[in-house]
Formats: C-alpha cells, sequence, structure tokens
C-alpha cells in the first residue's frame, strides 16, 4: 500500500519508487457494456475488472489465483493491451502504455511482453507449419537479416524448448497437447520477452505432461531472467510455480503476500475456503483438513454486491461488510488483504 | 459385500481404415454395492471408453465390444438388445458426465427433462412426477426448486447445473452412478460442494460410484479403492489410504509424484518423460517401458499380467513379479 500511494502521488514519470518495478498497474478497470434491445444500447456493464492495483518485481513469478468470472484472464488480457483498459495505468518500466496506440505498442511492449494461452491448439494456426508459426513475430519485428538466420533462430528455439528441430516442417495437428504447449511457449520466447503472461498454461494438460511444462518453465526463467505472471485456478500449481501470490474475487484482489505466508496463514476468509476447498491426495495418518464449503456461486460481475463482494458468500460477514468497501491494505509485512476483519 | 457389477476381459476396439485402436484392452473390475471406485487415467487411457462401454455407448460404428462380460448382478449388459439397454439406462446404471451444459437440452426446461426421465422408467402420471423432481431438486440444494424446474440450462451456473444432472442421475434411485470427469470443469469452491453433495447421496441412497477422473486429490475425497489405467490396460489397483503412501507400480508413483502440492515442499517436480504411446502403434512388451524409469530388458520383451500382490491389490510388473519367485 505505501509504495503504492508513495508513486502515485509522485508524477509517473519520476524513476522513484517504480524503478525496480518491471511492470506497475495502478487501479485498473475493465468494464464490458452490456447491450440490449433493437438499438443495442448499453444497459449495463460487466465489472470484470474493478479497480486493481498490482506491482510485480523484475525477475519473479507472480501468480493470480481466483474461480472463473473473478476478473484474473481479463486483468491479464487488460495488462497487454488486448482489452483497452476503461481506467487506470499500467506502467512497463516506468512507461505509461494505458493510452499508447499499436503502433508506438509495437515498438515497445509487443516485443517485450508475450502471451501463453491455455488451448495451444487454438492458438496455433492450423495451415500454417511450425516453423512458419514461430518465423512470423521475427518477420513483424524485422529482427534477422534474412530467411536462414530466422530459420537457425527458429531451430535454436525449438530446442530450447525440448521439441526436436525437425519439427520444423509439421503441422500443429501433428503434435501432442504438450507438444502443442511447448510450441506456445517458443512462440513467446521467440522475441526474447522480458515479462510473460501464462493464462492457465498448464490446465488443459495431464498431470504427467503438466508437470513437464512447469519444469520448463521454471527453467526457462532462471535461463533467460523472465518475469511471469502466472493466472491461474490451480492453487497447487500456483504455489508451485509462484514467488507471490494474490488472490483474485469478483475484480478485485482480496488478499496479496509472498506464497509461503498466503498458503500457511491465509487472512482473508476466501482465500481460507478457497484453499481449503482443494482436495488433495492423503497420505496415511494425516488428518482431515477441515474444509469451508461456501454456500452459492459468485455473483453477477455485472451487478456486484455492495460493500465487500464477498460478503454474500463469506461465513464470517458483519454488517459493516454490507456497507463498507474494505480497504486493501498492509496487515502484516509484505501481507496484504482488504478485509474488515483486520480493520 | 454383495458384488454389483463384475466387468471381466473387456475389449473395446476401435476399427479404423488402416489399424485396429485398442482403447480398453482386457479389463477386469469388480465393483460392490455401496463402494465408490475410482477409474484413474490420463488422456487416452481408456477410462472414459470404459465407462462407455458399461453404458451401452460405445461410439458407432468405428467402436465395439469384442469380447469380455460386462455383469450387472445377474445381467449380462453386453448381450441385451438396445430396447432392454434403454431400460437399465437411466435407471439401474446412470452417468454424469463433465460438462453438463452439453449433457441437458437447451430448448427443454429443467423441469421437463427430469419429468421425462421419472415417467419413463416410473410410469408415474405427470403431476407425481412434477412433484418428485421439485424433490429431488431439493435434495441435491436447490432452495427455490419449484422456481428452478421452470428454467432453462442456460440461466443455471455450471455448479447449479452439474446439481441437476445429479438429481436427474439419482431420479430413478439408480444402483450405480457413473461420474466421468463430474468435477473437473467446476471451480474449487463448487467442486468442494458437489463432492460433498455425492458422499451424502451415495449414503442415503446406497448407491454405487464409478467415479472416473484424472484428479488424485478428487479421488481420495471420494473413493475407497483406486484402479489406475494407462493404454486400456489396469496397471494398479489399490485401497485408498495405501496408494498414495505406497503405489507399486512406476506410473502410479510417478503421477503421484507430478501433482503439486499445497504445502509446497517439493523444489522440482517429478515428471514422467515422454508421452503415452499412441493406441495404433502399442509396444511389445510392457506398454509404459519407454516412459519408465526402471525398466530392464523384460519390460521390453515380454507383457507383465496383472498380478495380485495381497488380497486388496495388484499390479502389473515385472519387478514384482521377481520379489514373488525369490520368496
Amino acid at each position: 500500500m505505501d509504495v503504492n500511494v508513495l508513486s502515485e502521488k509522485e508524477n509517473v514519470k519520476s524513476k522513484g519508487p517504480g524503478e525496480d518495478f518491471i511492470l506497475e498497474v495502478k487501479n485498473l478497470k475493465k468494464y464490458f457494456p452490456i447491450k440490449d434491445g433493437i438499438l443495442q444500447k448499453t444497459v449495463g456493464h460487466v465489472k470484470a475488472v474493478d479497480g486493481l492495483n498490482l506491482n510485480i518485481k523484475k525477475g519473479e513469478t507472480f501468480g493470480i489465483v481466483g474461480e472463473s468470472g473473478c476478473g484474473k484472464s481479463t486483468a491479464g488480457r487488460t495488462i497487454i493491451r488486448l482489452n483497452k483498459p476503461t481506467e487506470g495505468k499500467i506502467l512497463y518500466k516506468g512507461e505509461d502504455i494505458t493510452k499508447a496506440s499499436e503502433n508506438q505498442l509495437r515498438k515497445s511492449i509487443r516485443k517485450d511482453i508475450q502471451m501463453i494461452f491455455q488451448d495451444p491448439f487454438a492458438s496455433l494456426n492450423p495451415r500454417k507449419t511450425l516453423g512458419k508459426t514461430l518465423m512470423e513475430p521475427l518477420e513483424a519485428h524485422q529482427l534477422y537479416k534474412n530467411k536462414k538466420e530466422r530459420m537457425d533462430r527458429v531451430k535454436e528455439l525449438l530446442d530450447v524448448v525440448g521439441l526436436d528441430p525437425s519439427y520444423f516442417t509439421r503441422y500443429p495437428h501433428e503434435f501432442s497437447g504438450g507438444q502443442r504447449q511447448r510450441i506456445g511457449i517458443a512462440r513467446a520466447l521467440a522475441l526474447n520477452p522480458e515479462l510473460i503472461i501464462a493464462d492457465e498454461a498448464v490446465s488443459a494438460l495431464d498431470v504427467s505432461i503438466q508437470s513437464q511444462i512447469i519444469n520448463l518453465m521454471k527453467d526457462l526463467q532462471e535461463k533467460f531472467n523472465l518475469t511471469y505472471i502466472f493466472i491461474s485456478h490451480d492453487l497447487s500449481v500456483v504455489r508451485h510455480i509462484s514467488d507471490r501470490v494474490a488472490v483474485m474475487y469478483l475484480g478485485n484482489l482480496m488478499e496479496l503476500a509472498d506464497k509461503d505466508s498466503l498458503y500457511s496463514e491465509p487472512l482473508h476468509p476466501y482465500s481460507k475456503a478457497l484453499l481449503s476447498a482443494v482436495p488433495v491426495p492423503k497420505k496415511k495418518g494425516e488428518e482431515q483438513r477441515e474444509r469451508i464449503v461456501l454456500e452459492g456461486d459468485i455473483p453477477n460481475p455485472a451487478n456486484p454486491p455492495k460493500g465487500c463482494v464477498f460478503h454474500t458468500r463469506c461465513p464470517v460477514a458483519m454488517d459493516v461488510c454490507k456497507e463498507v468497501v474494505p480497504t486493501f491494505k498492509e496487515e502484516k509485512p509484505n501481507h496484504y488483504v482488504a478485509c474488515h476483519l483486520y480493520n | 459385500m454383495a458384488s454389483l457389477l463384475n466387468i471381466e476381459n473387456l475389449k473395446t476396439y476401435f476399427f479404423q481404415k488402416k489399424h485396429v485402436v485398442p482403447a480398453v484392452d482386457g479389463v477386469d473390475l469388480k465393483l460392490n454395492k455401496g463402494e465408490t471406485v475410482a477409474l484413474v487415467g490420463e488422456s487416452g487411457s481408456g477410462k472414459s471408453m470404459t465407462s462407455l462401454s458399461i453404458m451401452g455407448l460405445v461410439p458407432k460404428p468405428g467402436g465395439e465390444i469384442v469380447d469380455g462380460k460386462i455383469m450387472l448382478e445377474d445381467i449380462n449388459l453386453t448381450e441385451l438388445s438396445e430396447d432392454d439397454m434403454c431400460k437399465v439406462r437411466g435407471k439401474e446404471i446412470s452417468m454424469i458426465f463433465q460438462e453438463p451444459m452439453t449433457s441437458l437440452n437447451p430448448v427443454l426446461t429443467i423441469g421437463e427433462q427430469l419429468v421425462e426421465v421419472i415417467t419413463y422408467h416410473q410410469g408415474v402420471n405427470r403431476a407425481s412426477a412434477v412433484e418428485k423432481a421439485i424433490e429431488l431438486l431439493q435434495i441435491v440444494g436447490f432452495s427455490r426448486a419449484e422456481e428452478i424446474i421452470r428454467d432453462y440450462p442456460h440461466r443455471l451456473s455450471g455448479g447449479m447445473r452439474q446439481r441437476v444432472m445429479i438429481a436427474m442421475a439419482m431420479s430413478c434411485n439408480p444402483k450405480l452412478l457413473i461420474a466421468d470427469e463430474p468435477t473437473t470443469a467446476l471451480d474449487v469452491t463448487i467442486q468442494a460442494q458437489i463432492l460433498e453433495l455425492l458422499k451424502n447421496l451415495t449414503k442415503e441412497f446406497d448407491t454405487s460410484i464409478l467415479l472416473i477422473t484424472h484428479d488424485l486429490g478428487v479421488v481420495s475425497e471420494l473413493a475407497e479403492r483406486v484402479i489406475v489405467m494407462y493404454a486400456g490396460e489396469i496397471v494398479e489397483e489399490a485401497p485408498i489410504d495405501e496408494i498414495f503412501d505406497e503405489p507399486y507400480h512406476p506410473y502410479t508413483e510417478g503421477l503421484i509424484k507430478s501433482v503439486p502440492t499445497l504445502t509446497g515442499e517439493i523444489e522440482r517436480l517429478y515428471s514422467i518423460k515422454g508421452n503415452v504411446p499412441s493406441p495404433d502403434s502399442l509396444p511389445k512388451g510392457c506398454r509404459f517401458a519407454s516412459r519408465c524409469n526402471k525398466v530392464f530388458g523384460r519390460c521390453l520383451e515380454e507383457k507383465p499380467q496383472l498380478k495380485s500382490i495381497s488380497n486388496s491389490r495388484s499390479v502389473r510388473c515385472f519387478l514384482y513379479d521377481d520379489e514373488e519367485e525369490v520368496e
């Protein structure tokens, strides 16, 4: 919080406390209009992301967990400007990219920030060979002098992600799910990015393949000094790969902390419920963990509850929760939470 | 405990132009009354095809049960005509699927779909079927059941749809419920609700569950016994309280070790190298040999058999063959 307030008060261009962060997101909002009727008038807004603040340190893996509809994917897409933000600021290395044009973006972040998607098959062109797909970004950014150099680079990339360079001429349908995700990673790496946003990158994979991809991502991070934003609904995977973890609910952060303190001592009732709900393989003699089963579903983001957005499902909701939005503040060192229990 | 389902040497093959794909290749499986057994495996292991074989829903043309028996008490399901099978399906055995939206009819209300099942199998009139439908919806946790029966599926959330599917599946008090990845498409908090519901229902209705999943966590929540499948075959069978502590088959061990934990004590995940072999080009020896970290000469040459190690455990691996010979 203190860092947020400081850098907000100072000028955006200042090289103050923001210098340590590769990415800063300030009060980011993304509303999608709901249109209805013959004239397609806007009758309301889906508040997918509603006032998000994040600071991503260079070289860390920042995990974002949440259930479907909490806005975690929209947040990821808005950060790299695949969506136009409704409000707020996005600073990449201190540079404001919130309102940058496509042309400016291409010069600045398009190369530096890349994305890995959940379904690698849907994100690969079925009519292009693997080589063509991977050479395209190199051509678009005119990084290499001639085709030969570009081909060499692609073959190098394939090697890096553990694919045989002879796959160059194959089509996406010839690969298994795990191999396709490796291709997705190779594509993301092609331009030597600094920040990679992985949106449910391992969720569609079988467990044995999932662990291969997670290990690969960890190795690449070390090798190329990458920063990851790892978005997932799978709490165990996020814990495994992340340094810091943020819990999102209905467009807002509920809690943010180092992974160890978040998983061992969650503060927010939602984080507690989320963690207790994960089924875990039990070993002999292990106690049955106490489970908090939340009632009902995540509310409609077009019409979020007043006050704390979680109060409708919260087992310990108080009167104040229905009226007042809790502030997101540092309860313990580096452990932030938005809950009235701690105010 | 009385046995409810007894599958012997089930073989479900797919006949393609050039290949024969053995999706299920000699599966033996027993399920007792009131028991919950989990069938675990990765995509392509044949777990879903086993369940479709039980339901008589093997995709045709192409797929066929070529060998084996599926006994539900004293009826052999593989010999039933389609008409007879229709009477079993939904009444004796019912199934819930991963994606509840695709298994609900979008142009019929929830009530109409539930009433259809109840009138078809129980021969009751519409009014009492509606009553029963409301009662079922209340059992699966809808507080506004009278309103929900007039709603269309798209108005419900994923978790609510899965509840409707469960209500429909339980409507005729089936002896066996096949749950194929019932919570995979759901969020963890909703998954917890559905698992809780399934647990309570089996107690209440004394239904056996064949749970098909790839999620070992879900398995340990619900099942009493685990059967691990790989490339169309059962590779290991064990009670739930032993398998995580002492897996026998290297594949099971690999699976358990490759899942990250919530406590996070592992630095680097174990990974089973390579991919599941394509079912049209299976190796001569053990089907797991190319990915196994304990492979030796015999594995590449001979095919191991499923051997019982104790009265509750069996494994398909040569590592345990030798041990027995030594003893």
